[in-house]
């Protein structure tokens, strides 16, 4: 577990959590993922890549207490730490780096 | 409108995942589910949530497959109530608790390394606080100073004043609000069972205006009292002379008491202390004479700055004066002054130096005491990870995990304090009962808030070090590998034997330090007493006879006779081979002397004059003490003092003035600068180091105690056995000659050899002592963390057997690893010492503080005990069965 590069996907979920700013439910990254995207996102597979995230310490999770009346169970929020804001400038650059002085779509394979 | 997801898909998730992802996967869905519910309606969000329930459950298998546990971070704890969190430390200090008791030798060992490092600092610092740092017993001590002649003519930086210069001073000065001068003498008491000698301090009156001292009963001298005609007949007694010749009597005031055959009217008595008011027995006016002269220094003098004056601006006042004075006095010329600070009236620049070194000995005894209970909480903390990596995989907080083992270690760090204190009460009562004599204060010395609360501090500071440093390594980033391999894992974990190794190596080079520092004490104090005194000790013994005052020369003549008498009488006893008298006692490190020069060659530059010693002496003073005569003759009874001037001088005066000549017949001129009185030489006596072992010998002129008004006399009697039957004799022959003498100051002369070297003793022997403890403590860390190393090795060390390494080659590899640290120490502590001992130059005597022996002695001592103590585990190594090894693989 020694990646160090971002998968294309977890750089999705990075940026949603961007996007979304502050903490945000599982459903709502999935939401926005899709409304950006404009194709289907698998609940489970932003699921499993929130959780990566935070392993790897590109993302923080807390369990919200339940609002009063709310009743039930919290449920659990994301936000983008630091080291993930990092991350995403850093894989940033390196696009831009590999785009920069000629554009390689300009010219026909 | 709300609606839950379906039923039956969500139970089936429920089902097919781990519980620790069960609720947030569900969250996750029902969100998704409700969210749809509103756009999409109810048959498509149930569409939805029946289709995600098995990708859900597929996804979250497979990605546990290959990329390990999705396991969320232990559940952040809401932060606790103050009771709840009182609830959780008192558990686990209970925890702490029945870890202690379950673990009684691990316990034992903590705690008195913990006390012994806690105790030695405790007993220390009271003796410091008490001696060094606890302020004169005086209003504003501060702005007390003491106050020198300086003779430039002379090559004299501190000398004593003179009477004369002192007067004028006093009055002239315009930078103090007092000064005050001091003289001593002594002074026979009739007593309440046996006549006492009693030391008087002559002082003016500025001197307790100086202190600024208040009575205990009555009053201190008064304006006017030191001028000259003033009734000289008062006394201000010393507290200790109030309460133990008149019971502390308060009436005494008033009353007058007979002192040497005289009356004294009592004014006053002085308030208990030190320095200054215990510095004479009875205080009397020293009165200003008609004629005061400007050549004897005599007057020790004290002063309180005025308000606003400094040090500088004193001493360019009082400088002043001095140029005014050698102007006006042809004697007085290259008068300067020197003021030092009040700092130095307890403890002097020896005693402070030999206490912040001990200072700092027990402050490495402590480090050194840190490190080894680090040293062992973290050898146990490896033992213990699998403990720590379940409580935080069951939830604990890091906080939590450190708390408890803190916790842990405070409470060894309480019990090490309590066990510690004892120690350092047991420690005061022992340095107490050693007093070497010379200490100041040491009788305060004790335990108390401070010393308490410093010492409370030290202890829980160090217990929260100690405890958090393994605490803080428990390897929280990786739970599961902690608790899937359990112990295994760190055996071999470098970082941890590298720490271990590390903290080995501080705990040898501390302990080297101070073994150096005690081995340089005891060098020199062999040296001390091996060096050449010049005079015997064995069956010697001596005393003091102060017979009352000459006036005229009648009471001359009496005393010569009586003095006769008391000698005579004395040599008659059976068991005595000799017996003489002198008027400076022995080492007492102080005493009379005067500038010499020889008649027949150039006289030497006024400040190039040497100064001898002068001592008066009865005839057979050198065969009785056991020094040869070189040349010329003894005195005989007919010898009188100055007439005419005829004297014997040591051999070092003999070689100064008259090198590899004759001195006998010559012509010496004693107290040149001042009477130059011509003298005869009549013999020359051996050198003797009569006024401090460590120092060289004396430059030494005697001259016949007959003719002289001296009343003191010291007497040695040389026995032929061990001269305790003397004394009573002694007394019984001073009650028929003078009944109302007293006999002061019996000792034997190895007595007095002893009590001189006393205070070196002390300081040698602490610091032996705390050295000792810290090569212990160390030998115990490097015994420590080998054989826990030997037998987590055991497996390895089997195998290397098995595969044909000789035992020796075993006993090789374990001895390298086990003395790598202490080598590493050995060459640090080396290196720390050579920068260290310089500090200590003051208190050595013949050794040099890079003393090769010392260093070589104290490294080779250090490499045996740790080969000694590496052998026990090496011999467990070389012992281990290789099939049982092997099987427990």
């Amino acid at each position: 577990m020694t990646r160090s590069a971002l998968g294309e996907f977890e750089h999705h979920v990075l940026l949603a959590l961007v996007r979304l700013g502050g903490r945000s439910r599982g459903a709502a990254i999935v939401l926005e993922l899709e409304t950006a995207t404009a194709r289907s996102v698998s609940p489970a597979a932003v699921f499993v890549a929130l959780r990566r995230l935070e392993q790897r310490g590109f993302a923080k999770s807390s369990k919200r207490e339940p609002r009063p009346g709310e009743g039930g169970r919290g449920s659990r929020e994301f936000q983008i730490t630091a080291a993930g804001k990092a991350k995403l400038a850093e894989s940033r650059r390196t696009f831009e780096r590999l785009w920069r002085g000629s554009d390689p779509l300009a010219e026909p394979l | 409108m709300s609606h839950p997801p379906p039923r039956l898909a969500a139970a089936f998730l429920r089902w097919s995942l781990p519980e620790s992802l069960r609720d947030d996967a569900l969250d996750d869905l029902a969100d998704g589910h409700a969210l749809r519910l509103t756009r999409l309606g109810r048959r498509a969000a149930d569409r939805w949530y029946r289709r995600q329930v098995p990708l859900f459950a597929l996804r979250l298998r497979f990605a546990l497959l290959t990329g390990g546990p999705l396991a969320a971070p232990p559940i952040r704890q809401p932060a606790l109530t103050g009771s709840e969190r009182m609830t959780t430390i008192l558990a686990d200090v209970r925890y702490g608790a029945r870890g202690m008791v379950r673990n009684p030798m691990f316990t034992l060992i903590a705690v008195l390394t913990l006390a012994l490092g806690i105790g030695a600092n405790a007993a220390i610092f009271s003796v410091v606080r008490s001696v060094l740092l606890r302020p004169l017993p005086f209003p504003e001590p501060e702005r007390l100073v003491q106050v020198w002649e300086s003779r430039v003519d002379r090559g004299w930086t501190q000398s004593s004043f003179t009477h004369a210069n002192f007067w004028d001073v006093n009055e002239m000065n315009r930078t103090f609000s007092a000064l005050g001068a001091i003289t001593w003498g002594s002074i026979n008491l009739a007593g309440r069972d046996a006549p006492e000698r009693l030391g008087v301090a002559y002082v003016t009156t500025g001197f307790f205006r100086a202190l600024g001292v208040t009575p205990v009963v009555g009053r201190t001298l008064v304006e006017g009292e030191d001028r000259v005609g003033a009734d000289a007949r008062i006394a201000v007694l010393s507290h200790r002379l109030w309460t133990s010749q008149f019971n502390a009597d308060k009436s005494i005031v008033g009353q007058t008491i007979t002192l040497g055959g005289l009356g004294y009217r009592v004014i006053g008595v002085l308030p208990a202390g030190t320095p200054w008011l215990d510095a004479g027995d009875v205080f009397m006016p020293l009165v200003r004479g008609p004629d005061e002269d400007r050549d004897s220094f005599e007057l020790s003098v004290i002063g309180r700055l005025a308000p606003g004056a400094t040090i500088e601006t004193a001493t360019s006042d009082l400088e002043r004066i001095a140029r005014q004075l050698a102007g006006q006095y042809p004697g007085v010329k290259g008068m300067g002054v020197t003021i030092r600070s009040s700092e130095e009236w307890v403890a002097s620049d020896a005693l402070r130096r030999a206490l912040w070194v001990l200072m700092a000995a027990v402050g490495f005894l402590l480090l050194i005491a840190c490190v080894n209970l680090a040293n062992m909480l973290l050898a146990r903390s490896t033992g213990r990870i699998r403990e720590r990596a379940l409580r935080s995989a069951l939830g604990a907080t890091r906080g939590r995990v450190v708390q408890t083992a803190v916790a842990e270690s405070l409470l060894l760090g309480v019990l090490g304090a309590v066990v510690g204190l004892a120690i350092a009460f047991g420690v005061v009562r022992l340095m107490r009962a050693f007093d070497p004599g010379d200490i100041p204060r040491l009788a305060d010395v004790s335990i108390d808030g401070t010393v308490l609360a410093v010492t409370l501090g030290a202890a829980l500071l160090t217990s929260i070090v100690t405890g958090l440093a393994p605490a803080l390594r428990t390897p929280y980033h990786d739970i599961v590998a902690a608790l899937r391999e359990g112990e295994r894992s760190v055996v071999g974990n470098r970082h941890t034997v590298g720490l271990r190794g590390a903290l080995v190596s501080v705990e040898v080079a501390l302990s080297l330090i101070l073994l150096v520092g005690a081995g340089l004490l005891i060098r020199s104090f062999g040296a001390i007493l091996d060096v050449d005194r010049g005079f015997q000790t064995d069956n010697r013994v001596m005393f003091s006879v102060s017979l009352p005052d000459a006036r005229d020369t009648a009471d001359v003549r009496r005393m010569s006779a009586l003095r006769t008498d008391i000698q005579s009488r004395i040599a008659a006893l059976p068991q005595v081979r000799g017996v003489a008298a002198v008027s400076m006692g022995l080492l007492r490190g102080t005493g009379t002397g005067m500038g010499f020069a020889a008649q027949d060659k150039p006289a030497p530059p006024s400040d190039a004059v040497p100064w001898a010693g002068w001592r008066m002496i009865t005839p057979g003073y050198f065969r009785t003490i056991g020094v040869p005569l070189v040349a010329g003759r003894d005195f005989t009874n007919d010898d009188l003092i100055g007439r005419p001037w005829r004297v014997i001088i040591s051999e070092r005066v003999a070689q100064r003035l008259w090198p590899s000549e004759n001195a006998v017949g010559r012509r010496i001129i004693l107290w040149k600068g001042q009477s130059e009185n011509v003298a005869e030489v009549i013999g020359v006596a051996g050198d003797m180091r009569d006024w401090d072992l460590a120092d060289s010998p004396t430059l030494a002129v005697y001259m016949p105690f007959n003719g002289g008004g001296m009343s003191t006399a010291n007497y040695v009697v040389h026995t032929t056995s061990a001269p305790t039957t003397l004394i009573p004799l002694v007394r019984s022959i001073m009650r028929e000659v003078s009944p109302t003498t007293p006999v002061a100051g019996v000792r034997t002369l190895d007595t007095l050899v002893g009590e001189s070297v006393a205070s070196r003793r002390f300081t040698m022997l602490l610091l032996a002592s705390l050295a000792g403890v810290a090569v212990l403590l160390a030998l115990a860390g490097v015994y420590g963390v080998l054989s826990y190393s030997v037998s987590r090795r055991r497996t390895e060390i089997g195998m290397r057997m098995a595969l044909g390494a000789s035992a020796s080659s075993v006993l090789r590899l374990v001895l390298s690893q086990g003395m790598r640290p202490v080598v590493i120490g050995l060459v640090v502590g080396v290196a720390g010492a050579f920068a260290l001992s310089r500090y200590m130059t003051s208190l050595l005597f013949g050794v040099t503080p890079v003393d090769a022996p010392t260093y070589a002695g104290v490294v080779a001592l250090l490499t045996i005990a740790a080969i000694l103590a590496c052998y026990l585990p090496a011999r467990d190594a070389m012992r281990v069965d290789v099939l049982t090894a092997i099987r427990e693989e």
